[in-house]
């Protein structure tokens, strides 16, 4: 009997010194890795594959939360202090109030220790430096266009919008001519699609450099091109040239169906979209029109040099993480250019354009055109990027709701829009 | 053999049965309430950073225009919401206390909204609301009448959500109704029919005093609820993009929620909160004070 219970402790033993070696082979091997939250576009699961692909020190396990939800669930993720190491942002200014509540960790030394080169992306600096320090790596580059659909110009006889800006005619004031010229009136056709975000009620305003708040905390509102934007979408809606911001509210209609419907003549939306233009052609989703029969060209403006709005999508490292060096390698990949390579092969514009990223685009676009204003170099004006920017951006929606909806007066719209400014000054302490 | 003699504390046993629920209470209600309160005082953004602002939140609630057309959001809601769920409830229940063939299928019919998913009605009635494709406009231009904008108009969301809460919760009140006119005392009835007193007669000076206490618990509950409304609001007019057209749909608890998660205010929006928990507190101690005039308790 003692001699068996011998044999069986050497046995148990052996096992155990053998797992432990095993352990420590496989783990010398194994890659770290870190938690990453996104929404759901499909092309981003793609970016995150291809990186996991790419190398083997580090693996993204992506959390995916519905586009609807991410931006109310990623700060009570945040508030409640769930274990994760990188995040995208959906909202730009959201930063500001992440920096405040040191959510997001400090990037420089990171930077630093990895090499990793800003200066490729110094036209976003206003994004990603707050308060002189690093705190986010841009991976989608920021700009809107006019996307628009040949087959419904074909059939309302109306030249499309790049004639316009080869002629240097492609003023808002043309958009709104054209966009009438396109629609039916009777909500069969629309002339185009001006989605209800805050950036796309006021765009003009947003060209014109319009903050609404300064950094400062002062109220800053060229009346003009505020006014022009809310009476400019009035007009439209009135004539029935664009789908009522209420009903699309109402009906929680994507831009992207409806422009996929192939009942809207054009879509002002931002780099991302022929992301989605190619989902839509791979999943046999475009109706009435093929994939030949889309193209983009710039954005409206009545500013003497051409200038589009939108800021760019970025990536952070949680402050709270315990593997910040893989997160940022994960981060700094999706933003340099090996990650620029995968993000263009998907259909949306990277932070970084480099040779590769011009050739991965080719097979993006339906024509040259449309490549050649994608990729142009051109002045990108960003939308209140401080830290009143959330206010401003939720209250812009109910407010220009008021004026389409209401029989409110220019001045009654005034008087209203420098109220909620004043509030949202007082609020944010 | 030895007998263990158990002591009986009937005081410490009740104790310890109520513990669960208790200390449920206190994590899930109690403490969350004191949190509020004190953080109703800072200028908490969700953070690691708070600082002590005294009563500045409440003073800008006070003067804020969003906190105040809030308010009367939730005043028009409140009123209306309450009258019909609780007239509504006391016809059924009248109707549905007779014999009538088919009185148990309609009660269940008419009580099976308030056990269905607040989020799955409110999906469907957007579905049906929708001002192009929906239902109910392709029924009302059948009819030659105008379709109504519903929910993608200040004029008729309003409306559009009451009528949605309205048809899910009155089955709860006339259930509660209709046990209040099954305890009547049949005798009351047959003293009035004696002294000659028709339908009308006995409704006024029978059923309706003796209906009372059961009134007025529905009226309580109707109203706490009508001033706790969300979930009805947030999935029929676009919680995530800020709520039905030019605010005309978000009451003060849907403030909060913009305030908390959007404009990620969490102090401002616990003032907020405790404001409207004093409201409804100081409606139901007055409803308290006053049912000593209108609520009869005599039992015959």
């Amino acid at each position: 009997m003692r001699k068996l219970l011998y044999v069986f402790m050497v046995c148990v033993f052996m096992v155990a010194v053998v797992a432990l070696v095993a352990g420590f082979s496989i783990g010398a091997y194994a890659k770290e890795t870190i938690t990453y939250y996104l929404w759901d576009d499909p092309t981003y699961k793609n970016i995150v594959e291809a990186f996991n692909a790419s190398q083997d020190e580090v693996f993204v396990d992506a959390k995916i939360i519905p586009a609807a939800d991410y931006d109310n669930k990623l700060r009570t993720l945040l508030a409640g202090g769930a274990e994760m190491d990188a995040f995208m942002t959906k909202t730009a200014h959201d930063i500001y109030p992440m920096v405040e509540n040191r959510y997001v960790e400090p990037l420089d030394d990171l930077i630093v220790k990895y090499n990793f080169d800003l200066s490729a992306m110094s036209a976003y600096e206003r994004v990603y430096r707050i308060d002189g320090k690093v705190y986010n790596i841009p991976f989608r580059g920021a700009a809107y266009y006019t996307y628009y659909n040949k087959k419904v110009f074909e059939k309302a006889g109306v030249p499309t919008p790049d004639t316009y800006v080869e002629k240097g005619e492609w003023t808002w004031e043309k958009f709104v001519e054209v966009a009438k010229q396109i629609a039916t009136g009777d909500g069969k056709i629309y002339g185009a699609l001006m989605y209800f975000w805050s950036l796309n009620q006021v765009s003009p305003a947003i060209q014109r450099g319009v903050q609404f708040i300064t950094n400062e905390g002062k109220i800053d509102i060229d009346d003009d091109s505020v006014l022009y934007s809310f009476k400019m979408r009035k007009e439209l809606e009135q004539a029935k040239a664009i789908i009522p911001q209420a009903e699309l509210k109402a009906t929680k209609t994507h831009y992207s169906r409806a422009f996929w419907e192939g009942n809207v003549g054009m879509l002002l939306i931002g780099a991302w979209f022929p992301g989605q233009m190619l989902s839509a052609r791979d999943g046999n989703l475009l109706k009435d029109y093929t994939w030949n029969d889309w193209a983009l060209t710039r954005l409206p403006c009545n500013e003497p040099e051409y200038r589009t709005i939108d800021v760019p999508t970025f990536n952070c490292v949680h402050a709270d993480s315990k593997k910040k060096d893989a997160a940022f390698k994960f981060i700094a990949w999706m933003g340099g250019p090996e990650g620029a390579k995968v993000v263009a092969q998907n259909g949306f514009l990277p932070a970084v354009v480099t040779p590769e990223v011009e050739e991965a685009f080719v097979s993006v676009f339906p024509d040259k055109a449309s490549l050649k204003y994608f990729l142009e170099d051109k002045v990108v004006m960003p939308h209140w990027l401080n830290k009143y920017g959330v206010g401003i951006e939720n209250m812009l929606g109910p407010v220009m709701e008021g004026y389409l909806l209401t029989d409110m007066s220019d001045d009654q719209l005034k008087s209203l829009i420098n109220e909620k400014l004043q509030e949202i000054i007082e609020i944010t302490m | 053999m030895r007998r263990l003699l158990i002591k009986h504390d009937s005081v410490r046993d009740v104790l310890i049965f109520l513990l669960p629920s208790f200390l449920g209470f206190c994590i899930f209600i109690l403490f969350p309430i004191i949190a509020s309160v004190g953080l109703s005082f800072t200028n908490y953004r969700g953070g690691k950073t708070i600082a002590f602002v005294g009563l500045k939140n409440y003073l800008i609630a006070f003067h804020s225009s969003g906190f105040q057309e809030a308010f009367w959001v939730t005043l028009t809601f409140v009123v209306f919401t309450v009258f019909f769920q609780i007239v509504l409830g006391l016809v059924f229940a009248l109707i549905l206390n007779q014999k009538i063939v088919g009185r148990s299928f309609f009660r269940g019919i008419i009580f099976l909204p308030v056990v269905l998913s607040t989020i799955a009605i409110s999906l469907a009635f957007m579905l049906i609301f929708n001002p192009q494709k929906g239902p109910v406009n392709n029924f009302l231009m059948s009819i030659g009448f105008d379709p109504l904008a519903w929910l993608a108009s200040p004029k008729t969301s309003l409306m559009t959500v009451i009528i949605v809460t309205v048809w899910r919760q009155f089955g709860y009140y006339m259930v509660l109704l209709l046990c209040g006119l099954q305890t009547i005392n049949p005798t009351l009835y047959e003293a009035a029919e004696i002294d000659g007193a028709d339908s009308v007669r006995k409704f006024r000076h029978v059923t309706l005093p003796m209906l009372t206490p059961i009134l007025f618990l529905c009226i309580i509950l109707a109203l706490i609820q009508a001033f706790q409304v969300f979930d009805q609001i947030f999935v029929l007019t676009g919680g995530q993009q800020g709520g039905g057209p030019a605010g005309s749909t978000t009451t003060l608890v849907f403030d909060i929620y913009l305030n908390a998660f959007n404009n990620w205010q969490m102090g401002y929006s616990c003032a907020e909160a405790i404001i409207l928990l004093i409201i409804i507190l100081v409606i139901t101690v007055i409803q308290y004070k006053r049912q000593q005039k209108w609520v009869t308790y005599d039992i015959i």
